[in-house]
């Protein structure tokens, strides 16, 4: 920041300073001079129909094909979305399952909600084995679980809960192998950094925060305060230096990790209602979003500007992911179905 | 199987989480940060190189995208 050391500092020497110091704060004023993205028109592709109740969340399988869905009736899908077959279901016993994720062999799949737990379920096409017979609780918390990822094996989950905590568990076993505290209320989402950057993740929360955590001591390195409400998803940048956030104040966000600080808000006067999920092409070059006034926008990440609106779902979008190689995303609604976007 | 060692935010009151904060922000205090405008322009040069080869960027022929659209019949023109 400037000084005015003296009365007689002039008027132009304090412009210059305050423009120095307005110059580099955000990503878009750095982008300017790149060439600014076409019209998009994207469509959807594939539409999932089977979920009797609104689809809460959704993951890929890394074989690109496969999606799994949870919703708020308990079921539990497994779909090829190339044909839109159904390959496995599965009842849980709770409603709400809030989260659900792809073991990285794809032979394996994790969820939870209301139950409070995180249980997997071996997939096996034996069509004489009862998938729910080979449930195995993983995770136990005190509230809901809200979030669940897999790190780089199946051997390992990491959950997210309403308890305002996050964790660390080996699947086998069962056993805890590290807590996160540090949330001051329900923990809503979270995601693992890159597999190159090593041993990081980052949660979100209804404290309006994003917490950076290492996963070996438990510890919270960085936390983020700039959003004014509830944060319903993080997602890494490709590259692993930084995360986007989602939020029901309507915007999305992008924080670098090496400034420390925010570097970019991706909002309109005209987007009033919270995002729900986000997530990043292949690049880091767009940030699709999926809001509750059922519409999913398309960001240019650089730019700020949105580039596309893409309507179809009938009801809020609550879940949004693109396929592991980046050639479409995957939305899931309150309308009961999955769209994929292409 | 284990149950979590018992935290719920629920039960901690506000002096708790103050303090929680302010623990946290004594640690963060240390951290180096790089500058903002050199994290912009290293990130705007990540996008760009691989902006090129980016499906939902630069699109993918017909023909080529998986999830093409499921037809019957073929179209004769």
């Amino acid at each position: 920041m400037f000084q005015t050391t003296s009365s007689e500092t002039s008027f132009q020497e304090i412009s210059t300073a305050q423009l120095l110091f307005n110059v580099c704060r955000n990503l878009h004023q750095v982008a300017e001079r790149v060439e600014a993205l076409g019209q998009f028109v994207m469509k959807t592709r594939r539409t999932l129909k089977g979920h009797g109740n609104k689809v809460l969340c959704m993951d890929w399988c890394k074989d690109k094909r496969r999606i799994v869905s949870s919703s708020q009736d308990g079921k539990v899908i497994v779909w090829d979305s190339f044909t839109t077959n159904k390959e496995h279901a599965v009842t849980m016993p709770c409603t709400w399952v809030m989260a659900c994720a792809y073991a990285p062999s794809g032979c394996a799949i994790a969820c939870g909600g209301l139950d409070n737990k995180c249980s997997v379920y071996p997939l096996t096409f034996d069509k004489n084995e009862n998938m729910a017979a080979k449930k195995k609780s993983v995770a136990m918390h005190t509230n809901y679980l809200s979030a669940c990822s897999f790190t780089n094996s199946d051997m390992q989950i990491l959950t997210a809960s309403g308890d305002g905590t996050c964790a660390l568990w080996d699947v086998e076993s069962g056993q805890l192998l590290q807590s996160f505290h540090g949330h001051g209320a329900d923990v809503l989402c979270l995601d693992l950094a890159p597999s190159e950057t090593g041993n990081t993740f980052v949660s979100g929360g209804c404290d309006k925060k994003a917490m950076v955590w290492d996963m070996r001591s438990g510890q919270c390195v960085q936390a983020f305060e700039t959003h004014e409400s509830d944060i319903n998803s993080v997602r890494y940048y490709p590259s692993g230096d930084a995360f986007a956030s989602g939020s029901d104040d309507a915007t999305c966000r992008l924080y670098d990790l090496r400034a420390d600080r925010e570097v970019a808000i991706y909002s309109k006067e005209s987007i009033i209602f919270g995002a729900s999920s986000v997530d990043f092409s292949l690049s880091g070059r767009l940030l699709f979003a999926g809001y509750n006034d059922y519409t999913i926008n398309v960001w240019d990440v650089l730019k700020g500007s949105r580039v596309s609106i893409l309507f179809g779902h009938e009801n809020r979008v609550s879940t949004l992911r693109v396929s592991p190689d980046g050639t479409a995303f995957c939305s899931g609604s309150w309308d009961h179905t999955l769209r994929v976007w292409a | 199987m284990q149950k979590m060692p018992v935290i719920n935010i629920e039960d901690l009151t506000e002096k708790d989480k103050l303090k929680m904060e302010v623990d946290q922000l004594k640690k963060e205090v240390t951290l180096e940060r790089m500058l903002v405008s050199k994290c912009c322009e290293e990130v705007r040069d990540y996008v760009e190189e691989r902006s090129g080869e980016d499906p939902l960027v630069k699109g993918i022929p017909e023909d080529k995208n998986p999830f093409k659209e499921l037809k019957g019949g073929c179209v004769i023109s």
